[in-house]
C-alpha cells in the first residue's frame, strides 16, 4: 500500500469557520473522503491577512495530503503583501480549480447606511473617515472593496481583520468598522436578524443565495463585477505521481 | 455558488492572470 492510501488528509484553509473557503472545504471533505477512503479533515488557520495558512502547507510534507483551500487571495498576496516568506505563483501546484461566487457587501447599523447611495453620502460627509473591513491586506475582500471605493468615487480607511471573517463581520456589526466585502456565508444570520445591511452582491448578477440583494451595479456602482474564485494547492515539489 | 470550469493548465494560467491584473489595480490605485 502507497503511504498517499492511508492515514489523514487535510484541506486548509485562511479565513476561519464560517467563511467562504470554509464552507467549500466542508462541501469537498465528505464525497473527497467517500471516494478516496480516507479520512479528510478541514483545518481552518486564520491569520496573517490570509498568509499563515498557505504557510503552514508549506511547512507540511511534500506528500500531497495537506492541500490549501484558498480564495482569489492566492493571486492578489503575490503582488499586493510585502516581505511574503513564500511565492503563491511559484511554490504552489494547482490541484483543482473549484468555485466563483458573489460576496457582499454590508454596512452595520452604527454606520447609518441603508444603501449604495447612502454610503455615498456618508463618505462624501465624512470625508475619508469611513471605515472599510477586509481579511487582511492583499485578500479579496481588500482588492474588491478598493476597487469598489474607486467605482463610487469615495475615499475611506481599510482595517484589516485580526482573525479571520468572522472578525470582519463582528466588526462591522459592532461599529467598529462602517462596512465590508463579506462571503454570503458569513453574513447571511446576521442580515437575516437585522444586524447588518446589504448594500449589494459583488458580481454582474444577483445571487440566489440572496435573491433580495441589489447587485452593487445596479446600486449605483456601474459596470461593477467582483466575483470570488476558489482553488485547491499543493506545495509545488509534491511528487508528480502523488498529485 | 458556480463551479469554475476549467482545467488545471487553464487554472493555473488564470491565477497568474489575476495576479497580473491585481498588480494593475494596485498601480492604478497608488497604493494599497
Amino acid at each position: 500500500m502507497k503511504r498517499s492510501d492511508v492515514g489523514q488528509m487535510r484541506l486548509i484553509e485562511p479565513f476561519g469557520a464560517g467563511g467562504g473557503p470554509d464552507v467549500v472545504a466542508r462541501a469537498i471533505a465528505r464525497p473527497f473522503s467517500a471516494r478516496l477512503g480516507r479520512r479528510v479533515d478541514v483545518i481552518n488557520h486564520p491569520g496573517g491577512g490570509s498568509t499563515e495558512a498557505p504557510a503552514f502547507v508549506l511547512n507540511a510534507p511534500a506528500d500531497g495530503d495537506t492541500l490549501l483551500i484558498n480564495t482569489s487571495a492566492h493571486a492578489y498576496s503575490a503582488v499586493a503583501v510585502r516581505d511574503l516568506p513564500y511565492d503563491p505563483l511559484k511554490d504552489f501546484v494547482v490541484v483543482a480549480p473549484l468555485t466563483t461566487q458573489a460576496y457582499v457587501v454590508v454596512a452595520g447599523p452604527r454606520a447609518g447606511v441603508c444603501s449604495l447611495e447612502e454610503l455615498i453620502r456618508s463618505a462624501n460627509a465624512r470625508r475619508g473617515r469611513l471605515r472599510f473591513g477586509s481579511t487582511g491586506v492583499g485578500t479579496g475582500t481588500h482588492i474588491g472593496t478598493e476597487l469598489l471605493n474607486r467605482a463610487i468615487g469615495i475615499n475611506a480607511t481599510h482595517v484589516p481583520a485580526e482573525s479571520g471573517v468572522t472578525d470582519v463581520v463582528v466588526k462591522v456589526i459592532s461599529g467598529a468598522t462602517d462596512y465590508a466585502m463579506s462571503p454570503i456565508s458569513a453574513a447571511a444570520q446576521p442580515l437575516a436578524a437585522g444586524d447588518l445591511v446589504a448594500l449589494g452582491v459583488t458580481t454582474a448578477q444577483r445571487s440566489p443565495a440572496l435573491p433580495e440583494a441589489l447587485t452593487l451595479a445596479e446600486a449605483g456602482a456601474s459596470g461593477y463585477d467582483f466575483p470570488i474564485w476558489y482553488g485547491a494547492w499543493a506545495r509545488a515539489d509534491t511528487p508528480t505521481r502523488d498529485r | 455558488m458556480q463551479p469554475l470550469r476549467m482545467t488545471r493548465a487553464e487554472f493555473r494560467d488564470f491565477v497568474h492572470d489575476e495576479a497580473r491584473s491585481a498588480s494593475q489595480i494596485i498601480k492604478a490605485l497608488g497604493s494599497l
